[in-house]
């Protein structure tokens, strides 16, 4: 059992349990570890969502991870996915046995990256004469014959769903348009690019979900809606649950743990002189 | 009746606390007997004969939430904290344990060894045993085509066949066996299966004991088997995944995801009431009957306890078996939620019975060593590297590049081109 020692029951001021108010009782500063200087990633969780446990305590299962997470590196060993994220411009070209050229290339926005392991999925969005148009591809699919990123960034929102409600400009993106090469070692871009949606309805109402890349969408709606809503935030509670990072997210230690795996598969694979591709890789900590 | 169902209740209470005082006692002196290798004794069937009097409950519904009255409690329940047992005795207590384990295990292995197996063509009438597999997740596959599969993966966590029980004994000595023992396809022997190992201080001696007589360690879960004469396996014998084949079709048995108390939109699919112009009635079941007949028909469908039945669902291919890990992949999904324990068997139906395969069951004598090749071939990932694993031959492996199409590979219109104006061929 922890028992402090009496000097510091002593120092104890009476509220004790708020955090922000007395940084000396609140978590210490992270430290950089000895295990994070030897080549692990901090954005990790960000580059390699697919790698994460399922947010579902439930189907959580080390075996299953294992034979899942070794499926996935041997896929990559074959197919080069670089790092990509939601708001990150993709072009996907994958085979297809009904067209002619036997293989088909989409280039779009990339507006969601969901669930982990073999089932991550990502959707990608362009406006193809003057339609919206999206394509969710399964990354682990074999069919898929290469991904490239034509321009790395990041947005604003972790969910670009609302570009389907916001003006077409904003999802247009050219098929021939040229890579935008990332210089190494400098940290991913953040686009601040605020869009305007369409007039209501919507398919979601974007106003009370708590969006940063949207602009100002309570003065854009109707009065009939302002008259009929309440200007609340659905989920504004969610902000005072403490543990929800825990409970749904990865912990550092598993992180850590799934990154040296990957270091094993890789150095293995080299030296067994098949192929010098990298898997464990991230443009903003690049030596 | 439901008073004599309380009255069977108090007893049972009574008993179980009248066990309690002697349970550590009895756990001890069973270990050492089994040990000694001195008969056992056999308290909790004692104080069933104590109790004299029938306990009857009514059993076999929909699902049944209560263990079954006349048997032994399974679980030991010490507060190992309270008793107290000094540093010695567990390190003792430990070392027995150990030493149990190991001789039960060389035993199994001796086992397995001894057995008769041999590849051999299956006949109709023949059933085979089956495993008790826990399912651990799902995943997708794809084929080499590029279509995907979502599998089930099912984790055959340390088989030992518990009991084998002749159908004259079974028939005398339970109701099931007067069922099942002599049945229409014949005379049928109980081969109880257990998985996963547990530690044997959380369980009753009486529970113990079994295992003690088949020569294994002690298990977590019992699942039984009907199985023809011809493919009996041995008793203690360790079963292994590669009891059954790649593009075989297997039956999974289990109990269903709990819900609990649900709706009849949830339980039954019904479809609700409107959104609009309907108050706090938007979820209920509408109308249970007409107005002549005062009275609701049985077997109407309403609220009530979802899940946790015992479900069958046979016909499941099984893709890929991964034997390092003892791992079966089956294409689709079976009844359960995650980590349920599950009865797998051959598939029964006609055209996807197992034709040929390991009788009675698998064992290690049938392995066969793949020989090296000299050179390796350039390009393929050296066997060190990857599990053992055996793959159905249209699953595409995650090993070989990606999946590029030929012209030969493109759908076939099904009908005439439209397009293009209809000319009659002419016969030469």
């Amino acid at each position: 059992m922890f028992r402090p020692a009496a000097r510091e029951v002593v120092k104890l001021p009476t509220r004790f349990f708020s955090c922000k108010s007395e940084p000396t009782r609140a978590a210490p500063a992270k430290k950089s570890t000895r295990k994070e200087l030897a080549g692990l990633i901090p954005a990790f969780p960000e580059i390699y969502p697919d790698f994460l446990q399922s947010p579902v305590w439930n189907r959580r299962n080390a075996l299953k991870e294992e034979l899942e997470r070794q499926d996935m590196l041997e896929r990559r060993m074959n197919i080069d996915i670089p790092e990509f994220y939601v708001g990150s411009i993709v072009a996907v070209t994958s085979s297809d046995r009904n067209l002619g050229s036997k293989e088909h290339r989409f280039v779009g926005i990339c507006i969601r990256r969901e669930k982990e392991g073999l089932l991550h999925q990502f959707t990608l969005r362009n406006t193809i004469e003057n339609i919206g148009v999206e394509v969710m591809y399964d990354l682990y699919n074999p069919t898929i014959k290469k991904i490239e990123t034509l321009k790395l960034e990041k947005r604003l929102d972790s969910d670009l769903t609302y570009l389907v409600d916001a003006l077409p400009e904003y999802s247009t993106f050219d098929f021939h348009m040229e890579p935008q090469a990332h210089p190494a070692g400098t940290p991913i871009p953040v686009n601040e690019v605020k869009v305007k949606l369409k007039n209501p309805p919507w398919t979601r109402r974007w106003e009370i979900l708590s969006y940063r890349g949207i602009e100002d969408t309570w003065t854009q709606a109707t009065p009939w809606f302002k008259r009929k809503l309440h200007k609340t935030l659905v989920n504004d509670y969610e902000k005072y649950d403490l543990i929800a990072n825990y409970r749904t997210g990865s912990t550092k230690e598993q992180e850590v743990f799934v990154q040296e795996q990957m270091q094993k598969f890789e150095k293995e694979r080299h030296a067994a002189g098949l192929t010098r591709r990298r898997i464990l890789k991230s443009a903003a900590s690049h030596k | 009746m439901p008073g004599s169902k309380n009255k069977s209740r108090g007893t049972l209470r009574r008993k179980i606390s009248e066990k309690c005082k002697f349970s550590l006692f009895e756990m001890f002196r069973s270990l050492v007997t089994s040990v000694t290798n001195s008969p056992a004794c056999e308290f909790a069937g004692r104080i069933l004969s104590a109790n004299g009097g029938h306990i009857t409950q009514h059993r076999g519904r929909r699902r049944t939430l209560t263990p079954v009255p006349w048997l032994p409690p399974v679980n030991e329940h010490v507060p190992k904290s309270s008793v107290g047992i000094s540093k010695v005795t567990k390190t003792l207590l430990e070392t027995v344990i150990e030493k149990e384990n190991q001789v039960a295990s060389t035993f199994a292995n001796q086992a397995s060894h001894q057995a008769a197996t041999s590849i051999a063509d299956i006949p109709a009438s023949s059933r085979r045993v089956g495993l008790v597999v826990r399912k651990i997740g799902m995943l997708p596959q794809w084929t080499k085509e590029g279509g995907r599969i979502l599998c089930t993966i099912l984790e055959v966590d340390e088989n030992h066949v518990v009991g084998v029980t002749s159908p004259d004994s079974w028939y005398k000595a339970s109701a099931i066996g007067k069922r099942k023992a002599f049945n229409r396809h014949g005379p049928m022997w109980k081969v109880t299966v257990g998985a996963t190992n547990e530690d044997p201080t959380n369980y009753t001696s009486a529970y113990r004991k079994k295992f003690t007589r088949a020569g294994v360690p002690v298990k977590e879960t019992l699942g039984c088997f009907l199985v023809t004469e011809d493919a009996l396996p041995l008793l203690g014998q360790p079963l292994d995944a590669r009891h059954f084949e790649v593009g075989q079709y297997v039956t999974a048995t289990g109990k269903t995801i709990d819900w609990g108390f649900q709706g009849g939109m949830h339980r039954w699919g019904m479809r609700g009431q409107p959104t609009r112009r309907t108050t706090k009635s938007h979820r209920r079941i509408g109308s249970v009957g007409s107005v002549g007949d005062a009275r609701i028909w049985p077997g109407k469908r309403m609220p009530g306890h979802m899940g946790y039945e015992w479900r069958t669902v046979s016909g499941l291919e099984i893709v890929r078996i991964n034997i390092d890990k003892q791992v079966i992949y089956v294409k689709g999904s079976v009844p359960g939620d995650m980590g349920e324990k599950l009865l797998l068997k051959d598939c029964l139906q006609e055209e996807k019975r197992l034709k040929s395969g390991p009788m009675p069951t698998w064992t290690p004598s049938l392995e066969t060593i793949e020989e090296e090749p000299e050179s390796p071939e350039e390009g393929v990932v050296p066997k060190n590297l990857l599990f053992k694993e055996t793959f159905s031959p249209k699953l595409f492996r995650f090993t070989s590049p990606s999946i590029v199409y030929t012209d030969a590979d493109a759908k076939k219109a099904a009908g005439r081109d439209k397009t293009k104006a209809k000319i009659a061929k002419v016969k030469k």
